[in-house]
């Protein structure tokens, strides 16, 4: 997974604005990812269903915008585990500096992950002329992290992966997420523009400065 | 009732093997039971099927079958209509209906007279064995502090609650299972024991790689299970039975109590949701696992009746047969478990107030990350358990160590030793430790043996014991051992084993008992010897009020590992006791090929000669952003700008050394480094990592310079005032609080706060994260705190925030209030009444300097 994780992701998540960089912070970032990869345990579960059961979870338009016609869609929980939240609560009682390294790389990480499996299922879908959306998590535009409860039944991520839901739709293990894919007959043409349904459109530090965060596959 | 179920379980112990049922959830969707709808409302919408699933395990042969509750705790409930007070009592009636109901046909008669042992099959007045019915508990479905919300003692009504329940309603036993979380599984095992006299299984769900999803490894789970009085420890679901072979090997290792396998049947297919391991596999993996000498059998996810009854078939030849355990006692954290008597191991001291100002200080603020802290560097240097000491005049004593205990857990894997001579202190925390602890510590005596005896029996303890009694500190050693061996008969009287037991060999200070040192020697040789229990001292003691301590001690040491010394408590982080231990273990057996002593030299050097380090150099942070125009950092707040530790607290203290007032290093050279620290940031010419590097840069020249000004305190103070309260030593420094809101769990933006705030000097009380309004508001009120930041990193916690400002306006009008976090805007900021919005870390920094403009 090394190989494909994105520097430049994480140092977005530091609020990098293009810094020539020491040699010794790039040395640091790299541990940094070595011990979040040493701490994970990545995981993830996922289940295809049929939209029509998943009134309860496909709530808003933007999620059903982006599901297009589709009659099936995939559930997915995936998580780094809990002894990644574990260093992370430690290293912010040692160092904060090595502390918001970590947590931006294991941000990252899990996306990484994520992209990893997604691959991987859109891989075996085409082996059955299907095609998969790309994903779309609980937060996103009008989808409210509300469903995260009834989310993490369905695919019972408690005992399956040991992640869940607490109050006010976080999860833990805190590197966590959850997505729902389209399972379609055609290759989609155009993908959700991610800035055009976020919470944060018209006053995004990121945007601002000419970048984004990258919660959507760059 | 009671000894009657104590009973009808103990004769189900006499079959060579036990078989429990196989899984209700499959069988109930099989039927009709839509995903995401409770099982436990079958209960009472389809008591056929229930009653029908029970009869046809019943009918395979289980001799336990389970109730249909796995999610019939208050917590899971809440969601459904239905309350534990409705499900339990129906459940378990269900269950008793179908035991009653179920033919007793050939098949059954057949299947008793196999199970009997032989020697009972000619005792005709023996009673048929009935199948019993276990309450069936599964995890609450949240999670405790600190990876959750939910708190210890909400944990414990929940369980306690469902096990009066399962009491009132007759159940035969209790069974935990599927747990994950080891702490979870303590708590539900003592409101077990609190609340019913109910025999207990219990199961944890590991994965393949050896650990829970939580991080608790088999040795951990086994020690605490075994210690809180689990009848049967055992594992369930995760996986196929042919992954979990290797589990319950280690299992069987450890656990002196009965075994239990209760594994899936195989993995479910993503898209069809269907188990794929074959009856006949699943069989033999199970008959495997029998052949070992697990007595408990049953299945879950995706197993069957049918799965059930094969496996009644196939082990009906088998005698049951388990090797005896022999094992060192072990103390264990959730995620650690340590071998005692082994090897030599370290007890770290430094989590004790006396002589320490920084923990006596974080007790009287009731702000312990100095002894998160302290745990950490005591683990990095080393140490294999922690002491934990909240003492100290004044303070409620019990509230700071249940605060401290698990504060600690939540940065460390220690085992913990539990350091007080209160025994409300010491109950609450072996009761929050999460794991197997030590006591420290009980003597000979009564009063002393009648509060702690029960104590370390109700939570499987080990305990220091000292030999001294009403007549004071034996001399010789001869005589400590006629103390120990009368504390030893009571406690083994008691039901205390003696293996629990540690004997503190009374290090008495050289300089004023010159026989102390021998005396100690010997005795640590003669418990050995004659007595058979560890050992166990306290180091530095020897060399009180002599100077050079610390060789002192590493001679002493050296001694008393030769007379074989289990355990020390001393400090870690001197590394000539690390360099004794491992030169101990390689030249007395203990480290065959000298392995460790070999790894340990690699890593550390030769410490006579000085330092080697022939591993990685150390990690000497710095800059992380390459500043322009400043090759040569010289003074103070060039180095800060740049970020060099190590600089940074040498131009610290070369400036104390002229007659610069401390104060005035800080006014004229740190503040003036911070402050453009902070302009860098703001511009963007440095970001996020930069900025806290160069923070640590501060810090490391603060740590000198706050010594040398409470030092001039000090010797001003003491004049006049000896003793001077930590608060009013924090004395004219403004105070700002900081919390995460209620709900939220991300704590990293509040602490990136803190540490820039901390630079300034301001004094923070840091109230951690999910903090409920009231509480922010009562520390605000406390020391009339004029400044409270507040952060929140979701939009679904921002509700929260706005309650705890509408709280704290109309209190406290002259507080003002600044908020920040991932999804905070400036309008979002002012709509909800907030005095200030930060949009970044050094934003806090403008805000406090605005707020207290007016003070100093």
């Amino acid at each position: 997974m090394k190989n494909r994780i994105n520097k430049k992701a994480i140092l977005n998540y530091l609020g990098y604005q293009n810094q020539v960089l020491s040699d010794e912070f790039l040395a640091e970032m790299d541990e940094a990812i070595d011990s979040v990869l040493a701490a994970a345990k990545p995981n993830n579960i996922w289940k295809s269903m049929l939209r029509s059961e998943l009134e309860l979870v496909l709530i808003g338009e933007d999620i059903n915008a982006h599901l297009g016609n589709a009659e099936q869609v995939i559930l997915m929980a995936a998580t780094l585990g809990q002894e990644v939240d574990y260093i992370l609560r430690r290293s912010q009682r040692l160092d904060m500096k090595l502390a918001v390294i970590l947590d931006a790389s294991a941000s990252v990480i899990i996306e990484t992950y994520l992209d990893q499996q997604e691959d991987y299922l859109r891989q075996e879908f085409i082996k059955q002329g299907k095609y998969l959306s790309t994903r779309f998590s609980p937060g996103y535009g009008d989808l409210p992290l509300s469903v995260q409860d009834i989310f993490l039944k369905i695919l019972d991520t408690n005992r399956k992966i040991g992640v869940t839901v607490l109050n006010n739709g976080l999860m833990s293990p805190m590197k966590s997420i959850t997505c729902i894919m389209a399972i379609l007959d055609d290759p989609i043409s155009k993908e959700t523009d991610p800035c055009s349904i976020c919470q944060l459109k018209g006053d995004c530090v990121l945007r601002r400065r000419g970048g984004y965060c990258g919660r959507f596959r760059q | 009732m009671g000894n009657f179920t104590k009973n009808k379980f103990e004769n189900l112990l006499n079959k060579e093997f036990v078989l429990l049922d196989g899984a209700s959830g499959t069988e109930f969707q099989k039927r009709g039971l839509k995903p995401g709808e409770a099982p436990e409302s079958l209960n009472f919408v389809q008591q056929n099927w229930v009653i029908d699933t029970h009869k046809a395990y019943l009918r395979a042969g289980s001799d336990i079958i389970l109730t249909n509750t796995f999610g019939a705790s208050y917590h899971k409930l809440k969601s459904s209509k239905l309350t534990p007070e409705q499900v339990i009592p129906q459940a378990i009636k269900l269950a008793k209906k179908a035991v009653a109901e179920y033919p007793a046909d050939l098949k059954q008669q057949e299947h008793d007279l196999i199970g009997l042992k032989e020697n009972s099959l000619s005792d005709h007045s023996k009673p048929q064995i009935e199948p019993l019915v276990a309450f069936d508990c599964g995890p609450l479905g949240a999670l405790i502090e600190p990876n959750g919300s939910m708190s210890f003692e909400q944990a414990y009504q929940d369980f306690a609650g469902q096990i009066r329940l399962a009491k009132e309603s007759n159940a035969d036993l209790i069974m935990f299972e599927t747990m994950s979380d080891l702490y979870e599984l303590k708590i539900a095992l003592l409101a077990a024991k609190e609340n019913s006299d109910l025999p207990i299984i219990c199961s944890m769900s590991f994965e393949a790689n050896g650990r829970t999803f939580s991080g608790t490894d088999i040795a951990s789970y086994v020690t605490l299970a075994q210690s809180l009085g689990a009848d049967v420890i055992g594992l369930n679901c995760s996986t196929g039975p042919k992954q979990l072979l290797p589990l319950i090997k280690e299992i069987l290792k450890y656990s002196k109590v009965p075994v239990l396998l209760k594994p899936n049947a195989g993995l479910p297919d993503p898209q069809t949701g269907l188990y794929n391991l074959p009856i006949e596999e699943f069989v033999k993996n199970m008959r495997e696992a029998a052949t070992l000498g697990v007595k408990f059998l049953g299945g879950c996810c995706g197993t069957n009746s049918e799965y059930i009854e094969a496996l009644y078939d196939n082990i009906s030849d088998l005698k049951f047969q388990r090797s005896e355990i022999k094992q060192d006692p072990m103390v264990c954290s959730s995620t650690k478990a340590v071998q005692i008597g082994t090897q030599p191991l370290f007890v770290g001291e430094q989590l004790n107030p006396t002589g320490k100002k920084i923990l006596k200080q974080a007790l009287s603020d009731k702000n312990y990350e100095a002894y998160q802290k302290m745990a950490i560097m005591q683990e990095i240097a080393g140490a294999d358990i922690l002491d934990v000491n909240c003492g100290l005049p004044g303070i409620d004593e019990a509230a700071a160590m249940a605060e401290v205990v698990k504060k600690i857990q939540a940065v460390s894997r220690l085992p913990l030793q539990i350091d007080s001579n209160k025994p409300d202190v010491l109950e609450i925390g072996l009761r929050l430790a999460n794991g197997r602890s030590i006591i420290n510590s009980m003597n000979g005596k009564a009063e002393s043996m009648a509060e702690v005896i029960p104590l370390a029996k109700k939570y499987g303890s080990m305990v220091i014991v000292l030999p001294l009694d009403e007549q004071g500190i034996p001399k010789t050693a001869e005589q400590r051992i006629v103390v120990l061996e009368k504390i030893i008969e009571r406690c083994e009287n008691e039901g205390l084993p003696k293996e629990n037991l540690i004997a503190d060999c009374l290090v008495l200070t050289a300089a004023a008992e010159p026989t102390g040192g021998i005396e100690c020697l010997r005795t640590i040789r003669l418990v050995k010897e004659k007595l058979g229990i560890l050992t166990i001292i306290g180091l530095s003691n020897i060399s009180f009020g002599l100077p050079a301590r610390r060789q002192l001690n590493q001679v002493f040491y050296a001694a008393a590992l030769a007379n074989g010394l289990d355990l020390a408590i001393l400090n870690p982080e001197h590394e000539e006791i690390a360099a004794t231990r491992a030169g101990h273990m390689a030249l007395f057996g203990q480290d065959p090929n000298q392995t460790n002593y070999l790894a340990y030299v690699e890593e550390k050097g030769d410490i006579i000669s000085g330092y080697q380090k022939t591993a990685k150099t150390s990690t000497a942070a710095t800059e992380a952003v390459v500043l322009p125009a400043m090759a040569e950092a010289q003074s103070l707040e060039q180095v800060i700008l740049k970020g060099l530790e190590n600089e940074a607290a040498q131009l610290a203290r070369q400036a104390l050394q002229t007659d610069m007032n401390p104060l005035d290093i800080i006014q004229d050279q740190i503040i003036p480094a911070l402050d453009e620290v902070g302009r860098l940031y703001q511009e963007g010419v440095t970001f996020l990592p930069q900025l806290l590097q160069s923070s640590k840069a501060a810090q490391s020249a603060l740590n000198p310079i706050r010594k040398a000004i409470e030092a001039q305190a000090q010797t001003a103070d003491s004049v006049l005032n000896e003793q001077k309260s930590a608060k009013e030593v924090a004395g004219s420094k403004p105070i700002i609080v900081l919390a995460t809101v209620e709900g939220d769990i991300h704590d990293i933006g509040k602490n990136i706060v803190k540490t820039v705030l901390e630079n300034y000097d301001y004094t923070i009380r840091d109230l951690g994260n999910d903090v409920a309004p009231a509480r922010i508001l009562e520390a605000v009120k406390a020391e009339n705190v004029k400044l409270v930041g507040l952060s929140a990193l979701m939009t679904s916690t921002l509700p929260a925030m706005e309650a705890t400002i509408k709280l704290l306006n109309p209190e406290q009008p002259d507080c003002k209030i600044m908020v920040g976090g991932a999804v905070l805007t400036e309008d979002y900021a002012k709509s909800i009444g907030a005095d200030y919005y930060c949009q970044n870390a050094n934003s806090s920094v403008e805000v406090a300097k605005d707020v207290f403009r007016n003070e100093t």
